[in-house]
């Protein structure tokens, strides 16, 4: 069974650890992690572990929330380019305000009760 | 790929309820679909008969979430009384129904039915505005995009602040369409909306004691408050009960229904990935430049023969970025175009003449097929008050989710 799952990704984001994956086959790093290489198809992967750090490559703020963010609303959210080459979304921890294309972030891992929601913290 | 059909497609009915939030509050989706067919069936010259089709694509997103009704092809079939019929649900998010247009072509195509329905239908006002945005968000990547707090307007925020970034396009400029989109929906006795910006603007601001001199005044107001900035509430579609059905016939069988067919010239439909944060470009939408090229050299067209097109503004700067992805407008000058007036009624590139889907309402997945019913008639000449001149083609764009799928159809003569 593959260890490439959402199962894992999730697991690794209450371990405060980012849990992606790198093709043997072209180098290519992924995360999250994928069953096939996103670049070259190969199915030739090994574990990845992300540093968490990067930039904001675009972002918003959400005034009409998800049901399960209501109590963090306004919240922002958006896009971040980590250092690796990879984007992911993630939760901005700018306290509601909106945060300009290029600042530097830093994963943070937000507890909120049984889950953990992958966060990003400007720096 | 083959860039042609095994034979020619066209359409030869088609039929829609009007797209409502309150309307249709005392029917279930499957009655809203069978008016929608009734009336694609009643519109055909030469008469029709739903037991002439072979078969059904019904495109539709989540009746399950919104209706708790699964399985719905086959119901529909069932109501429409027109057992036994292989029923296909076709599920693309809001792009659902656009696609279904597709597979239905290509089995006209492929020489096994000679005549199809093919439409769509959404049911969405059961919930109330928080359960739509937690399903609408299910049409996202449920574990890395909704999971951190994307919503479905949220995507298309980042992508309106990557362009504005990019390109310095700006909110004013999203706000003209707007505008222009109830201008056209105005003139629609289909739109959910048929009231221009200044109009509602008086309504609203009566209500509150308020007066706006013009459409930005109301727009930057409190009575237009912030869904995902930049993204007001108005940038937004509206939450839409409806339903569209249209038939699709082999060329060679279609004069027995009618003298002035429309053709499907081309058709194309691409994936992206399912995640924003997965693209490169946030600031266009490459599954719609794909499909649109595929669909342009079906049909042996460039983007500016393109008479009309009916483009999926869910928001207003799906509209801008749409209208630059396929290839109307040069990257980056969507948002000025819209402002000139050339998306227009009287533009030279007029598009969502029935008002789009911020106007006309978006019942999600009966959008696509919506679409092909506007064309249709804008072809044939029978829009009413919102004809095009001279219209010889026309296009439909049609978007699932934050654009990791679309389809597109080219219409002519």
């Amino acid at each position: 069974m593959s260890e490439f799952t959402v199962n894992a990704f999730v697991k690794g984001l209450s371990e405060e650890k980012l849990k992606g994956c790198r093709c043997k086959s072209c180098g290519r790093l992924m995360l999250p992690p994928r069953m096939v290489c996103r670049s070259c198809g190969s199915t030739d992967l090994e574990p990845h572990q992300f540093a968490g750090t990067g930039f904001v490559k675009a972002s918003t703020v959400i005034y009409v929330p998800l049901t399960r963010f209501q109590s963090m609303c306004p919240h922002s959210v958006g896009v971040v380019q980590l250092d690796e080459g990879e984007g992911i979304s993630g939760l901005l921890l700018s306290g509601g305000e909106a945060v300009e294309p290029g600042t530097r972030v830093k994963a943070k891992y937000v507890k909120d009760g049984d889950r953990v929601i992958l966060a990003f913290q400007p720096v | 790929m083959k860039m042609s059909l095994s034979r020619d497609v066209c359409v030869v009915g088609a039929g829609m309820t009007r797209f409502h939030h309150k309307l249709h509050a005392e029917k279930q989706g499957r009655e809203i679909f069978v008016e929608a067919a009734l009336e694609a069936a009643a519109s055909v010259d030469n008469g029709f008969s739903l037991r002439d089709a072979e078969a059904l694509y019904l495109g539709c997103f989540s009746s399950d979430m919104f209706e708790k009704q699964a399985h719905i092809s086959a119901l529909m079939a069932d109501w429409l009384s027109i057992n036994p019929m292989p029923a296909v649900r076709v599920e693309d998010a809001c792009a659902s129904s656009g696609v279904a247009i597709n597979l239905g072509a290509l089995a006209v195509a492929s020489g096994l039915y000679d005549v199809v329905l093919v439409g769509g239908v959404e049911k969405m006002r059961n919930l109330d505005t928080s359960q739509v945005t937690d399903t609408l968000a299910m049409a996202a990547d449920t574990s890395y995009e909704a999971a951190m707090g994307f919503t479905f307007p949220g995507l298309y925020a980042a992508i309106a602040n990557a362009h504005f970034k990019r390109y310095g396009s700006t909110w004013e400029q999203l706000a003209s369409i707007t505008v222009k989109n109830h201008v056209n929906g105005a003139l629609n006795d289909k739109a959910q909306y048929q009231e221009t910006i200044m109009e509602i603007a008086g309504k609203l601001g009566e209500r509150k004691g308020l007066k706006f001199k013009d459409e930005l005044e109301f727009l930057r107001s409190e009575l237009n408050p912030m869904v995902a900035s930049p993204l007001r509430l108005f940038d937004c579609c509206p939450i839409s009960d409806g339903a569209a059905v249209v038939i699709l016939a082999a060329e060679e069988v279609a004069s027995r229904f009618t003298d002035a067919p429309v053709k499907l010239l081309g058709l194309g439909q691409a994936s992206d990935s399912m995640a924003l944060h997965d693209r490169e470009d946030l600031t266009t939408l490459k599954a719609t430049t794909l499909a649109s090229r595929q669909a342009y050299n079906m049909a042996g067209i460039k983007a500016k023969d393109v008479d009309v097109a009916c483009v999926h503004d869910c928001f207003t700067v799906a509209e801008m970025v749409a209208s630059e992805d396929l290839g109307f407008f040069p990257k980056g000058k969507g948002g000025v175009a819209a402002v000139e007036g050339r998306t227009g009624l009287s533009g030279d590139k007029p598009i969502n003449p029935d008002g789009g889907l911020k106007a006309k309402g978006h019942p999600v997945g009966a959008t696509g097929a919506a679409m092909v019913v506007e064309i249709y008639k804008q072809i044939r000449g029978q829009a009413g008050r919102h004809q095009i001149k001279d219209v010889e083609v026309g296009l439909t764009h049609n978007v699932g989710a934050a654009g990791a799928t679309v389809a597109v159809q080219v219409y002519g003569r």
